[in-house]
């Protein structure tokens, strides 16, 4: 009983983990803009992510270390300095991103200027990274971001012409009031909406601050490939919502409170509650995971001590690499810059990133030096150089 | 140094040269690098050309979603779907998107005649947007009642029709 209560937990988490700012926004602007006719890029990314992630933990529980400090040392300081920049860049921007997400989100909420809760945002960021425990952190954020569900049950409530949209999501095709470059444009965004770099740096040191070994390989390739595709449904659903209510009047999404508009249609005020305080949970789910994961990598990277697991005084440069970041962040969020331009940027940042961010996971996932018996199969690689 | 079992003048220097394993990072940057100008040339095509009437209907297309917004915010407001918090933030961002469209339309270089009465046109059109998402705000924000949710409604009502011949117009024009 306990045993399927862990199961049902990291299954549940993935799913509420899986969405963040990035695919929030654009999921809903390929709705409002394309239909469902970019749905076959959901399914490719939930793929990859599905195979990297798994891979990723695999890396962490068969060597026992976090993916990046395997990629350094296999492949040599150049590879990982590539690795390094290109990762801790998109970070960066992601960090950005879902601190500007979590603001947004709380003046819908409130209607106070998203500039004000910046730094309240911040704040609760680094107090949450600094005292409260991984496992607390993980599953808290993940199964409050199920609410997020609420965007499945307002497609449902909002009775669209389902065949209309399976005949989209079947026969994709561009819009006639669109053009192909921006059809592929949103494509690519997609794409790296799905497959954002902090994904697996976080899950292969989260793998080694919670003592992952093989025994856990199972579970976690469970949570991976059970959660995340129902996650990626969840996608799919934000997409729909904006394809039903947002497309048809004319409205390109531009700003997260279009995004949430279909919700309230479909389910008033009760429905809205839900929608914000999954898109709280989700976008400061996603800022803890991308504070720590720039820590991460540059602790990986250059050597020094790192993990949750050990006190502040005993990782300080850790811990003041993400208050660097945090502050980044804030920095760049008080210029009034626009929150969603820079989520903008930073999926398609993440797809052109891609080579420089996966290719050495897959290299380090296929060396039986570090991987032992758990090197991938045939089946995994085609599917992960596709 | 002596090597065990060899004197000394018989140890040669024994050069152990440890490689990395090649790892195509260089093939990696190239394609990452590849795949940056793609996006900024997908990026260009999909947002440039077509002059001062493009840029218009580009604009045009803007303001219209920014008053299509607004009047399902106000609506579903009306119909206590919508929080007020909500609402008011929706239309504060429309405001702002209504801002930039005509910022980028006082910006265009028009030098002749047309395109500065098509110019002309779009800001006032906007400007009719503008009106009506701000009636919109206090429609919303109304404790008593003036300005009612139905002049709000038909304010961006207005608006919208603008909008529409102005898109017409340019449609036609092209």
């Amino acid at each position: 009983m306990k045993r399927l209560l862990g199961v049902a937990l990291g299954v549940l988490t993935a799913i509420g983990g899986f969405v963040d700012i990035g695919d929030l926004v654009t999921n809903a602007i390929v709705g409002s803009r394309f239909g469902f006719s970019l749905v076959w890029v959901v399914i490719v990314g939930v793929i990859g992510i599905c195979l990297f992630a798994n891979m990723s933990g695999r890396v962490a529980a068969a060597s026992g270390r976090a993916t990046f400090e395997v990629i350094r040392e296999r492949l040599g300081p150049r590879a990982g300095l590539a690795n390094l920049g290109a990762s801790f860049f998109i970070n960066l921007m992601t960090v950005t991103a879902e601190i500007g997400g979590i603001a947004l989100a709380l003046q819908l909420a409130s209607s106070v200027s998203y500039l004000l809760w910046i730094p309240v945002a911040v704040v609760a960021v680094w107090l949450v990274i600094w005292r409260v425990k991984f496992s607390i952190m993980e599953n808290v954020t993940g199964l409050l971001g199920l609410s997020l569900i609420v965007f499945a049950v307002a497609l449902f409530l909002l009775k669209p012409d389902w065949g209309g949209l399976a005949g989209q999501a079947l026969a994709p095709a561009v819009p006639e009031t669109e053009t192909v470059p921006g059809y592929w444009y949103y494509a690519v965004a997609l794409f790296g909406a799905a497959m954002t770099p902090y994904e697996v740096f976080f899950f292969s040191s989260g793998a080694v601050e919670e003592g992952w070994t093989v025994k856990d390989l199972s579970q976690s390739r469970n949570n991976v490939l059970v959660g995340f595709p129902l996650g990626g449904l969840l996608s799919v659903a934000i997409a729909g919502c904006a394809a039903v209510v947002l497309l048809p009047a004319g409205i390109e999404v531009t700003s997260l409170s279009q995004v949430i508009l279909p919700v309230a249609e479909a389910g008033g005020k009760l429905a809205l509650a839900f929608v914000l305080v999954g898109i709280v949970a989700a976008t400061f789910g996603a800022a803890l995971e991308t504070t720590l994961s720039s820590g991460y990598t540059l602790a990986q990277f250059f050597g020094w001590s790192w993990g949750k697991f050990r006190r502040p005084a005993q990782a300080a440069r850790f811990h003041l690499a993400m208050i660097i970041c945090l502050l980044v962040g804030v920095a760049v969020l008080s210029t009034g810059v626009d929150p969603v331009l820079v989520t903008e940027y930073s999926v398609v940042f993440s797809a052109v990133a891609l080579p420089l961010t996966y290719l050495p996971i897959l290299v380090v996932a296929n060396d039986p030096q570090y991987m032992g018996e758990h090197v991938n199969g045939r089946a995994v690689n085609v599917l992960a150089m596709i | 140094m002596e090597v065990a079992g060899l004197p000394h003048r018989q140890v040669r220097r024994c050069v152990v040269t440890v490689r990395t394993p090649r790892v195509p990072t260089r093939g990696a940057g190239s394609l990452a690098m590849m795949l940056v100008a793609l996006m900024v040339a997908l990026g260009g095509c999909a947002t440039a050309g077509g002059g001062v009437p493009g840029s218009v209907s580009r604009a045009v297309d803007q303001s219209t979603s920014a008053v299509a917004t607004s009047r399902l915010a106000l609506v579903l407001n009306s119909g206590a779907r919508l929080t007020r918090a909500a609402a008011s933030t929706t239309l504060s961002d429309m405001l702002g998107e209504l801002e930039s469209a005509r910022a980028s339309v006082l910006e265009l270089p028009a030098t002749v005649q047309d395109e500065r009465m098509l110019r002309h046109q779009a800001v006032t059109a906007i400007d009719d947007a503008v009106a009506g998402a701000v009636k919109a705000q206090e429609a919303v924000a109304s404790d008593d009642g003036s300005p009612s949710i139905d002049e709000g409604k038909a304010a961006l009502d207005t608006a919208a029709d603008r909008l529409a011949d102005l898109k017409q117009r340019l449609a036609g024009s092209q």
